[in-house]
């Protein structure tokens, strides 16, 4: 949507090309043709409201029982805007580094649909709330490549609401449930090259919509939509070529896949010597495929115009500030402060900042665990906790984990009272019982007997036993295969239930397998 | 019997003189039998149970607003003396493109024929909050479109004053009940002049208020940043009790100014004196006919007696008014009547056998040709290649004409004085079939709106044996002496007894 | 200006509303009628026009109402959803089942229709 009926060819070339970070997958084997691409990002704001009207949306209930002489668009009523929807699209777009407009007009977006029940949509079209953000996109390994993407601006607007199709025999089903929910658009520059930079962005800007807390972010129920406007022409061109609109991608590696598809079809077009033409293509999941949409007779004539029902919207540049004072901070600048504040690795602050609630449990842990050593709380959080959260497929703060609770076990690790074995035991046991269950990491290491033992005499009975048990390892031992050290290792702590102390079990064995 | 006035009905009431229910009961059967036979007004589409709208809020339904005047109950005759009831029993006609739970609202339109509205508009809320009774729903240019109450899908109202005769539109009806006597006062919507030109040509008072003085929310849209709920009286102070009553800020209106409602009541023998009034020379050219001409001028002579000093300004940008309006507000409905497309609610055609069928068969069996014209021309306006050159330039055009007002005010002029329309009452099918010129009926009222000031059209006496109305324009917000300057006209002519 | 039948045409189909021939050819003569009055337009200097202008006159200029304090007109939280106080949103329409509005089946979209906007 870049004219009043809808542009034929886009007309403003990136001003800065793309860095090379994420280009090197070829769509075109000859390596000739490159990709462009912009997206435009759909995001449902988590509003009580609706933007127009006091109905409480909610996903999941039965169909039409959240709506009201507004949404239905009954003949007589009139639209009031929701203060909250404005000051969540603002936080948005400051966490995008937009500039926030002062003045922004609703327009009706004008066009026929069933899910649309006024014949127009409420949009912000010439003076949409924001503009000119900028994206650092990390890729790669270790993140440490970027490349910008230009947001061109974020503006509100109301979502429809669903049809269904496949409900009723030879019936389109409509529910206007959703009808009337905030939305925030937000359209990148045409500044990514291919679908892998397209899926780090995406990420990386659902994580920053994560961060500020705007949204959901649930693509399954529709939260986060996106639309992808796709061209090819030749490397190095500044022209942009003929872009058709891709949409109906209901989940990011669904738009990877079809910009794939689409940029494939496009390229292939052109080399057999056609053109590609100006249309909106719907992504067919099933089938891998893409298909057109419209017809030509029906092409786009929004006929926007501002909305006389609404007054513009007027955001005062104290209120501005305070919606940038209070920003929460944001992932990239977390992850700076992770490495400098934690002296942690690049890699373990990309983890931990991936999303806003696993940082927040990491600095928690860190808090508690005071005298604690920060690179040992991310190993704990990176390594037992997601494996826990994984198997277990839920999120870390999903897991009924007190950050309190981990770091008053690392204190037992670090105080040598119980071993990283016996520990990892508690923590499970932590998990397992929920929040409350089975009480501190120190009752359950008493209650199972888990408590470290550095104890000389037990220590000796369990590595004589080992032994005694075992005279052929002994033997080979002897005669110099030292890797059976493992071995010894492994039965003296099954023998202790993991509790031995692995110190000392290593000082003691040394010395029984090297002598007498 | 004619209706008694509304002020005098509702001291009544209040008093416990009369009970509640009577003068509604009266009402009833006055509209029964001016609207019956061939030779009825056909003034109203609808009409109430004299019961049934006793009970102001429904038991099922929310308190409209946080306004705590519309949360009251207002009662019945137990309340007398209540001196907040001020339309206490008054019987009232709505006009049929604002929404009502008892009765439909059809806006004359087929698309709306038998439609319930699930909701009131706030300014019927309010009207009952104060007492005041909902008598029926009249005749109206369907959707508002119209100078004539002739676009009407059930058949058009006849002039009271003379039946062969329109009684001016789009709320003919409403004028009509009023004119016969049906009624003391009427609600009417205004987007180009539909409450002040069928006053005129029925002979009563009608008012457009100030854009965002009254609520529009229930009002049917026709042009959003035009139209504005009016009222019709027999008199000034009956026209005035009712804007009264329903004006002052809705929070379910965004367009509705955070200001209270203004003491109209207490204003209106204020008078002229030591006002300057202003008689634009765009408004009385020379093709003007003469006897409205005699009449603007006994009008001014009237004002001048009564201590108002008299002066000829210009508003310049006049002529180009009803070319603005009709770009800017065809625009605008061609968008507000989207929302009839046969899905939530309507007439839907039984051989649409696809969604594209269901939207034209509905839109094209449920809209009168002057809809279909005027949306057609809006959508035109607005369309890709036309937008700039049309709706664009016409909205600068609009501030323009704004901007003339503007000026007077600033050279010290009260109030402007005007015809209100440029002929008496019109055959019945004299300009059917003649867009251009039915347009121009609403040569003299348009610009009120498109300024969004507020006007007020007074009987002025007659031309040709039918009734001639003053118009009278005031800067935005200032009603109370706009009424008052009114209420001068009128005594001096004889009416508003 | 003249429109012409197909111009016509296009809009009547921009604005979902059928025309027979007949009936655009008598559009298009009146709206080139209209639009003939409607071009005087034209000739109106509007250099010094206000632009941008969302909200009436009596919004802008000395004799503005107040703007409200967050300078902008929000939603009273107060201001609670106005229900349908008679009946549910089917009744009023042409075709309704298991609470869903019905109208004849549109090309699907693997189902449903998402994307909104």
């Amino acid at each position: 949507m870049t004219g009043r009926a809808g542009g034929e060819k886009g007309t403003a070339a990136p001003a800065a090309a793309p860095s090379v970070a994420g280009v090197e997958w070829h769509p075109d084997p000859a390596g000739e043709m490159e990709a462009v691409i912009g997206l435009e990002i759909h995001v449902q704001l988590r509003t009580r409201e609706k933007l127009f009207c006091a109905d409480v949306p909610e996903f999941g209930v039965d169909p039409n029982t959240r709506v009201c002489p507004v949404c239905l668009g009954l003949p007589g009523a009139l639209p009031v805007l929701n203060r909250e929807a404005v000051e969540l699209a603002m936080r948005a777009a400051l966490g995008f580094g937009c500039t926030i407009h002062q003045r922004s007009v609703f327009e009706r977006k004008n066009y026929f649909y069933p899910d649309l029940p006024k014949g127009y949509q409420i949009s912000q079209f010439e003076e949409p709330l924001a503009t000119g953000g900028l994206l650092e996109v990390r890729m790669g390994e270790d993140g440490q490549e970027t490349f910008p993407v230009r947001i061109r601006r974020m503006h509100l607007e109301e979502d429809a609401g669903k049809s269904i199709h496949d409900r009723v025999p030879d019936r389109t089903a409509v529910d206007l449930n959703r009808t009337g929910t905030p939305l925030v658009e937000m359209v990148s520059e045409p500044d990514l090259r291919s679908p892998a930079q397209v899926r780090a962005y995406l990420d990386q800007v659902k994580r920053i919509l994560e961060y500020l807390d705007v949204s959901d972010c649930n693509m399954e129920e529709g939260s986060l939509r996106v639309d992808a406007n796709v061209s090819i022409r030749p490397r190095g061109s500044r022209e942009l070529g003929t872009k058709t609109e891709l949409k109906n991608l209901n989940s990011f590696s669904g738009v990877e896949r079809a910009l794939e598809v689409e940029i494939a079809r496009q390229v292939a077009l052109v080399r057999s010597g056609g053109q590609v033409t100006h249309e909106t293509l719907l992504w067919d999941e099933r089938r891998q495929t893409v298909r057109s949409m419209r017809s030509k007779e029906d092409s786009q004539d929004y006929r926007y115009f501002p909305d006389p029902d609404l007054p513009p919207v007027l955001v005062s540049p104290a209120w501005i500030q305070a919606a940038r004072d209070a920003l929460p901070e944001l992932p990239e600048a977390r992850r700076t402060r992770f490495v400098e504040a934690y002296s942690l690795p690049a890699y373990d602050a990309g983890v931990l900042t991936a999303r806003r609630p696993l940082a927040d449990f990491y600095e928690a842990v860190v808090r508690a665990h005071s005298d604690g050593d920060a690179k040992e709380v991310a190993n704990w959080v990176m390594g037992p906790v997601l494996a826990l959260a994984n198997t277990r497929s839920r999120e870390v703060e999903a897991l009924g984990l007190e950050p309190e609770g981990l770091a008053e076990l690392l204190a037992l690790v670090s105080e040598g009272r119980v071993n990283r074995r016996a520990a990892r035991t508690i923590l499970e046991r932590m998990v397992e019982s929920g929040a409350g269950g089975a009480g501190t990491p120190e009752a359950i290491m008493e209650a199972e007997g888990l408590a470290q033992v550095s104890d000389d005499g037990r220590i000796q009975e369990w590595v004589h036993e080992v032994v005694a048990a075992h005279p052929d390892e002994v033997a080979r031992f002897r005669s110099g295969e030292r890797r059976l050290q493992g071995f010894f290792m492994g039965e003296v702590m099954k023998r202790s239930r993991g509790k031995a102390d692995p110190g000392e079990v290593a000082r003691i064995l040394g010395a029984r397998l090297k002598g007498v | 019997m004619r209706a008694a006035s509304a002020l005098e009905t509702a001291r009544r009431v209040r008093a416990g003189e009369i009970p509640a229910d009577r003068p509604l009961e009266e009402a009833l059967a006055r509209a029964r039998e001016a609207d019956a036979g061939p030779r009825g007004i056909h003034a109203f589409l609808s009409l109430s149970d004299s019961g049934a709208n006793s009970h102001p809020e429904p038991a099922s339904g929310p308190p409209p607003n946080s306004d705590s005047r519309d949360a009251r109950e207002p009662g019945s005759a137990a309340d007398d003396g209540d001196p907040d009831l001020t339309l206490a029993g008054v019987p009232v006609a709505v006009k049929d493109n604002l929404c009502t739970l008892e009765l439909p609202t059809t806006c004359a339109s087929r698309f709306l024929e038998g439609y319930r509205s699930p909701y009131e508009a706030t300014v019927v809320r309010r009207l009952r909050a104060r007492g005041g009774r909902v008598v029926g729903k009249t005749n109206l240019d369907e959707f508002g479109m119209g100078s004539s109450t002739e676009n009407s899908a059930f058949g058009p109202t006849r002039n009271p004053r003379d039946p062969s005769r329109v009684p001016g539109g789009s709320s003919g009806g409403s004028a009509a009940a009023v004119a016969a006597g049906v009624v003391p006062c009427a609600l009417g919507s205004d987007t180009g002049g539909s409450v002040r030109q069928p006053a005129a040509l029925c002979g009563v008072v009608g008012v457009k208020p100030t854009y965002g003085r009254v609520s529009r929310y229930g009002l049917v849209a026709f042009a959003s940043s035009l139209d504005q709920v009016g009222t019709f009286g027999a008199s000034v102070a009956d026209a005035a009790l009712l804007l009264e009553a329903i004006s002052g800020h809705d929070p379910r209106d965004s367009t509705s100014a955070p200001l209270p409602a203004p003491d109209l009541m207490g204003h209106l023998d204020d008078g002229v004196a030591g006002k300057v009034v202003g008689i634009p020379v765009e408004y009385v050219p020379d093709s003007l006919d003469p006897e409205i001409r005699a009449r603007m001028d006994e009008a001014s002579r009237h004002l001048a007696e009564a201590g108002a000093e008299i002066r000829r300004v210009s508003l310049p940008h006049t002529r180009y008014a009803v070319p603005t309006y009709y770009v800017l507000a065809t625009a605008e409905a061609s968008s507000n009547l989207a929302r009839y497309d046969g899905v939530r609610f309507g007439v839907r055609s039984p051989e649409a056998r696809a969604t594209q069928e269901v939207y034209e068969a509905s839109r094209t069996r449920g809209f009168g040709p002057e809809v279909v014209r005027r949306i057609i021309l809006g959508t035109f306006g607005l369309s890709a290649g036309y937008h700039d050159q049309y709706y664009g330039r016409a909205q600068r055009v609009r501030a323009l004409i704004a901007r003339d007002f503007r000026r007077v005010w600033a050279d010290g002029v009260d109030v402007l004085l005007t015809p209100t329309s440029p002929t008496p009452a019109f055959p019945l099918g004299e300009r059917s079939d003649d867009p251009v010129s039915m347009y121009l009926s609403d040569i003299f009222t348009v610009t009120a709106n498109l300024a969004g000031i507020p006007a007020v059209s007074v009987p002025a006496g007659t031309t040709h044996g039918l009734p001639c109305g003053a118009q009278l324009l005031a800067p935005a917000w200032h009603e109370a002496p706009l009424l008052a300057a009114a209420r001068t006209l009128e005594q001096s002519l004889g009416g508003g007894a | 200006m003249s429109v012409g039948r197909d111009e016509v045409q296009r809009i009547a189909a921009l604005a979902r509303i059928r025309l027979d021939d007949d009936a655009a050819d008598r559009l298009d003569a009146e709206l080139t009628g209209i639009l003939a009055h409607v071009d005087t337009l034209m000739e109106v200097d509007v250099s010094e026009a206000e632009e941008g202008l969302v909200l009436p006159p009596p919004f802008h200029g000395p004799d503005a109402p107040p703007v409200p304090d967050s300078g902008s007109v929000f939603r009273q939280v107060e201001l609670e959803a106005d229900a349908l106080a008679s009946g549910a949103p089917g009744d009023r329409a042409p075709e309704w089942s298991e609470g869903f509005f019905l109208v004849p089946r549109l090309p699907a979209v693997d189902g449903t229709r998402e994307g909104g906007a």
